[in-house]
């Protein structure tokens, strides 16, 4: 009976639904939403059935629904003189109470924190006391109590009467063209006070906003929470996302014109209805009752420039005006509105221009019906087409375009998967039938979210001619998608495209074909020299070859395929794309930014060269450029999961395992099917000691697809419990998946020392010639170094274990994995001393995760310990 | 910071792996602090004043952590161990004041509500958990969790460690059972009907 969470998940959903439905509706809506699952069926029916029956039997608690988290409630005094009456609102951090002053004989309102949030109050909240405006929350003081927990500050301020605007719009929809203009000049003001002094508000939302009717039916609106939201993480403004300033998104600091930002984006709301969403279309576009005006106060604030966005005082000038004369047809006046702002403030243009612009792609090119692993150039079309289609990026539109092998990887074969799976917006699946000698095509583009067909397509190829069929589904694609023609100068003469096709399909399938993939590109060559395309082709699979065996001269050779394209077109996309691969690999880090860097001249709206960029910074450890380079690839496509996650790679690898966390939260909401974001989560997760979170994202991905990456995550989990027995079996079935990691022999040696096994040794000693091997490829790298030094160290060696890891330090003194190995390995010396030098210059993060390694217990009865992780633990606080 | 030896994050610890003697023995240890915390909640007592069980709970946690060195990791084990010791508080208290204004239960179909007393009802579902427990002890925790702490999906579902729908159907299966047994004529021959089918229409 037990059939897993999944199961469950689909029958509690049916239940759940058929249950808000009228009673006679609900057996035809289960039947046709099982979708012939009699199982299913029967069991959802049942299930019905029985909470018909049950009533709301037990629904309600024994006593009545209470609140975690909760500093305060209903009854208790506070303070000596605030008696909390109940609670009215919660935001992610903080909690509101309604509470009675008893000194001052009135009722007031009580901001906190939640438990386990911040306790105390960020000291900007000063200044914030002291601006007064009739549309502003008075703060009246700072206040601190003493709880259980310890101290917490509390903010006592004005009781308003009334509902958020949020609430208000939920509920009443959008205001009435008179409402909207008294709330409007309203908030400008208020705003433009706040400003005046100096006040940025940095959270502004119509949750943050109070609306009441007075006696004489007029609104009022006031802005509450002012300085509230502290600058404590940079994910701080996620949960409001969409009021959230693109310069924001970059990681800049908020500013009195992102406020303003924030502001267009609330009036629009209210005088809508709806959000502005990416490209905002004029306000007016969508209520015929609003004026110009509204355009004219409303879309300037949408500026992508900070400084091209007007002040808060304009907008009081603005919102001040009386209308203008209409504009007769809606959409004329949509694009007259724009155009005119677009034309009166230059510096607005662009942005204006750059909004009109349509939404991003994201396309999976899906592989055939039937495709298995195996394949050629049937399945070399398609992904040459989706590597045509890369580069139909322009400066119009981002793309990003999934293969057919990264969707198979993914288990996406249908447009729903690739919804559902990876977050896309259209899905290009194509069908291949055998006709006597020719194959027949027929492809169509589907619209993820609407299932309508966008544009379909019928061709005929002869076998050997069918990379014609890449090109026409580029073509096709570029259509029915509004993109730029594909580039010129990547032409490949016909009869070498069968092999070439089957030597992309290759290289793009996995990372072990590259002797085939080779084989393949040698013949297409030789049927056309003067393509760039094969060369390149032939360049990839080089590097794969280097990177499999690490034998330094196939880099060579991969270096010889570069320069030979690049002799052909160098300027050719394909040919930067795959020299800055080869650079970044090779080392020659600056180089492969200039290639980098050209790539994104040509396509500016192109997210994997940003990407890749990152990537490169990563690799030279330089975090505040990558974080910079996701931010803006982030910025082009927030809806992408590919930036989320390598930037939470990123932030891992710096030991920010918060936001880490928070970036692979990110990439499971916008592609929930993807197995390795489960992966990572799981194992930052596990870092930060959250082993219930951590096994819960670890057995989301095995029940996706067992991987080595989650089996040894497992087994991490399991060491740091001490159940070493069960560690070792997780480690050592990640050892059989893939037996040339080694980190995975480290584990499982670490695993099979604590258990006493004679096969600890053999780990260790095979994990260092896997180490050894992958150094010598590259010497540079402090992290595989440190792991070297920690093998000699369990092996005996100690004066070459002290060594290896004094040279890691030095070339990687950041990597905080290398700081984490080293510790390790001093301990394992039993240097004391010198472990706790380097654990001077670890982050918070990585001394609480070493405060719970099993294997330092030792150090951690030494008292200097407590000492370390007590002044992180303040460093910590004042985040 | 603190000499004293976590014997609570210790026990914890044990409870999670499996060894039986460690609840019994975090249930003495816990046991006296959170009755007094329940206890001066329940004196407190007025017309109209409702009480907060995982509030009190989240206060004892939070107490014990500072006094005792509790891992905040452990909250989630410790809620599973609360919510039992919570379900004994209630019940003592109950059992000691009969007149304590219990919430209704609300919805509870009327041929049940009309024979039965709530408090009534929480002492016989108390006693049928024993004998749920025994069977499924994952599922007695979900009812503790739900019906005596007041916990949300979300929070029972991290507290035990499941997948927010498989709490849900857990929390299910164990309304369904109690139900039947409630229901069912070994409980208290006579007094019992079956629910009213009339209302079900498929």
């Amino acid at each position: 009976m037990e059939q897993g969470a999944e199961h469950d998940q689909r029958v509690m959903n049916l239940v759940a639904a058929a249950m808000r439905l009228p009673e006679d509706e609900r057996s035809a809506f289960l039947e046709r939403e099982s979708r012939g699952d009699a199982e299913l069926l029967a069991e959802a029916r049942d299930s019905v059935e029985w909470e018909v029956r049950m009533g709301g039997f037990l629904r309600e608690p024994l006593v009545t629904m209470p609140e975690m988290d909760r500093v305060f409630h209903a009854g208790q005094m506070v303070a000596g003189r605030f008696e909390i009456i109940r609670e009215v609102g919660e935001g992610g951090m903080g909690v509101v109470y309604e509470a009675f002053d008893r000194k001052r004989n009135q009722r007031i309102c009580i901001k906190t924190a939640k438990l386990g949030f911040r306790r105390a109050l960020p000291p900007e909240l000063e200044g914030a006391l002291r601006v007064r405006h009739p549309n502003i929350c008075m703060v009246n003081e700072i206040h601190t109590a003493q709880t259980p927990g310890g101290e917490v500050d509390f903010l006592t301020m004005e009781f308003l009467e009334g509902e958020t605007l949020s609430r208000h719009l939920a509920s009443h929809g959008r205001l009435s063209s008179e409402d909207a203009l008294t709330v409007a000049r309203q908030l400008c003001a208020a705003l433009a006070e706040a400003h005046r002094s100096g006040i940025v508000h940095r959270d502004l939302k119509t949750g943050n906003i109070m609306v009441s009717r007075g006696a004489g039916g007029g609104l009022r609106a006031v802005i509450t929470d002012f300085g509230l939201s502290g600058e404590n993480s940079e994910f701080a403004g996620f949960g409001t996302a969409r009021y959230m300033a693109p310069e924001l998104w970059r990681g800049e600091k908020a500013t009195k014109a992102s406020d303003v930002y924030a502001l267009g984006v609330v009036l629009y709301e209210m005088a809508t209805g709806v959000g502005p969403g990416t490209i905002p279309a004029a306000p007016s576009s969508h209520a015929p009752g609003l004026g110009a005006q509204w355009d004219y106060l409303v879309m300037p604030c949408f500026a992508g420039d900070p400084a091209a966005r007007p002040e808060a005082a304009d907008l009081v000038v603005r919102a001040g005006r009386k209308p203008r004369s209409r504009v007769p047809a809606i959409a004329a006046a949509v694009f007259a509105g724009m155009a005119a702002i677009a034309a009166a403030i230059p510096a607005v243009r662009h942005a204006v221009m750059e909004r009109l612009n349509p939404p991003s792609v994201r396309l999976v090119v899906l592989p055939l019906a039937g495709a298995t692993e195996r394949g050629g150039t049937r399945e070399g079309a398609l992904v040459e087409a989706a590597e045509r289609m890369r580069r139909l990026g322009s400066a119009r539109r981002t793309v990003a375009v999934i293969g057919p092998s990264d969707a198979l990887g993914h288990g996406v074969r249908s447009a729903e998967d690739a919804g559902r799976v990876l977050g896309a917006t259209h899905a290009l699946a194509t069908t291949l039938v055998r006709q006597e000698d020719e194959w027949k095509a027929r492809s169509v583009i589907v619209d993820v979210k609407t299932k309508e067909t966008v544009r379909e397509f019928t061709g005929k190829y002869a076998s050997l001619h069918l990379d014609d069929l890449a090109g026409a589904l580029t073509g096709l694609v570029s259509a029915a998608l509004h993109l730029d023609a594909p580039s010129r100068g990547e032409e490949l003469n016909p009869a070498a495209g069968a092999s070439y096709l089957a030597g992309m399909f290759l290289i793009r399938r996995d990372r072990r074909s590259y002797d085939d993939a080779i084989q393949m590109f040698e013949l297409t060559e030789r049927l056309d020299g003067r393509s760039p395309l094969p060369k390149a082709g032939m360049a990839e699979a080089l590097i794969q070859k280097y990177q499999a065996l690490k034998d330094r001269k196939w880099l060579d050779s991969a270096q010889r395929s570069v320069e030979a394209a690049q002799s052909v077109n160098p300027d050719s996309i394909r040919v930067l794309l795959v020299a800055g691969m080869l650079n970044q690999v090779a080392g020659r880090y600056e180089a492969a930014l200039e290639n980098y860097r050209r790539v994104q001249e040509r396509e500016p709206r192109n997210t994997e060269a940003l990407r890749r960029t990152a990537a490169v910074y990563d690799a030279m450890d330089m975090p505040d450029k990558a974080v910079s380079a996701y931010r803006k690839a982030i910025q082009l496509d927030p809806d992408f999961y590919a930036a989320y996650s390598e930037l939470g790679v990123s932030y891992y690898y710096r030991g920010k395992y918060l936001e880490a966390a928070q970036a692979f939260r990110e990439t499971i909401q916008r592609a929930p099917g993807t197995v390795q974001s489960y992966i990572n989560l799981g194992a930052v997760m596990s870092d930060m000691g959250r082993d219930a979170e951590a096994e819960k994202a670890l057995m989301a991905s095995l029940r996706i697809k067992e991987t080595h990456g989650a089996l040894n995550s497992m087994g991490a989990i399991r060491y740091y419990q001490e159940r070493y027995a069960e560690a070792a079996e997780f480690y050592q079935n990640a050892v059989g998946m893939d037996g040339r990691n080694f980190i995975y022999q480290l584990n499982l040696g670490d695993a099979w020392r604590r258990l006493g096994k004679a096969g600890a040794h053999d780990a260790y000693q095979r994990g260092m010639e896997l180490a050894l091997e992958e150094l010598k490829q590259n010497p540079k790298r402090g992290y595989t170094r440190a792991f070297v030094g920690y093998f000699a160290a369990r092996l005996g060696d100690r004066s070459r274990a002290k060594d290896e890891i004094e040279q890691a330090l030095q070339s990687a003194p950041a990597d905080v994995k290398v700081i984490r190995r080293a510790v390790l390995t001093y301990q394992a010396l039993g240097e004391i001393e010198q472990a706790f030098d380097v654990m001077g210059n670890a982050t918070p993060e990585v001394l609480g995760e070493l405060g719970r390694h099993p294997d330092l217990a030792e150090l951690r009865r030494d008292a200097r310990f407590a000492q370390l992780t007590g002044k992180a633990g303040i460093q910590n606080g004042a985040r | 910071m603190d000499e004293r030896p976590p014997e609570i994050t210790q026990l914890l610890k044990q409870w999670r792996c499996g060894d039986a003697g460690a609840e019994a023995r975090l249930f003495e240890v816990l046991m006296p602090d959170l009755h007094r915390i329940a206890a001066s909640y329940f004196r407190g007592e007025r017309e109209g004043h409702t009480l907060q069980p995982t509030a009190l709970v989240n206060e004892g946690f939070l107490r014990l952590a500072a006094a005792k060195g509790v891992d905040w990791q452990d909250r989630g084990h410790f809620f599973v161990i609360a919510a039992r010791i919570m379900r004994r508080c209630l019940i003592d208290h109950a059992r000691a004041r009969p007149e304590v204004q219990f919430l209704s239960l609300e919805g509870l179909p009327e041929g049940v509500l009309g024979q039965r007393g709530k408090l009534e009802t929480a002492l016989a579902i108390d006693g049928l958990l024993e004998e749920m427990g025994a069977e499924f002890p994952q599922r007695c925790s979900v009812v503790e969790m739900k019906f005596f702490l007041g916990m949300t999906d979300e929070e029972a579902a991290d507290a035990l460690g499941l997948s927010l729908h498989t709490l849900q159907r857990e929390w299910y299966r164990a309304r369904r059972w109690l139900f039947e047994k409630l229901n069912s004529d070994e409980v208290k021959p006579g007094q019992w009907n079956k629910a009213p089918n009339t209302t079900n229409a498929s």
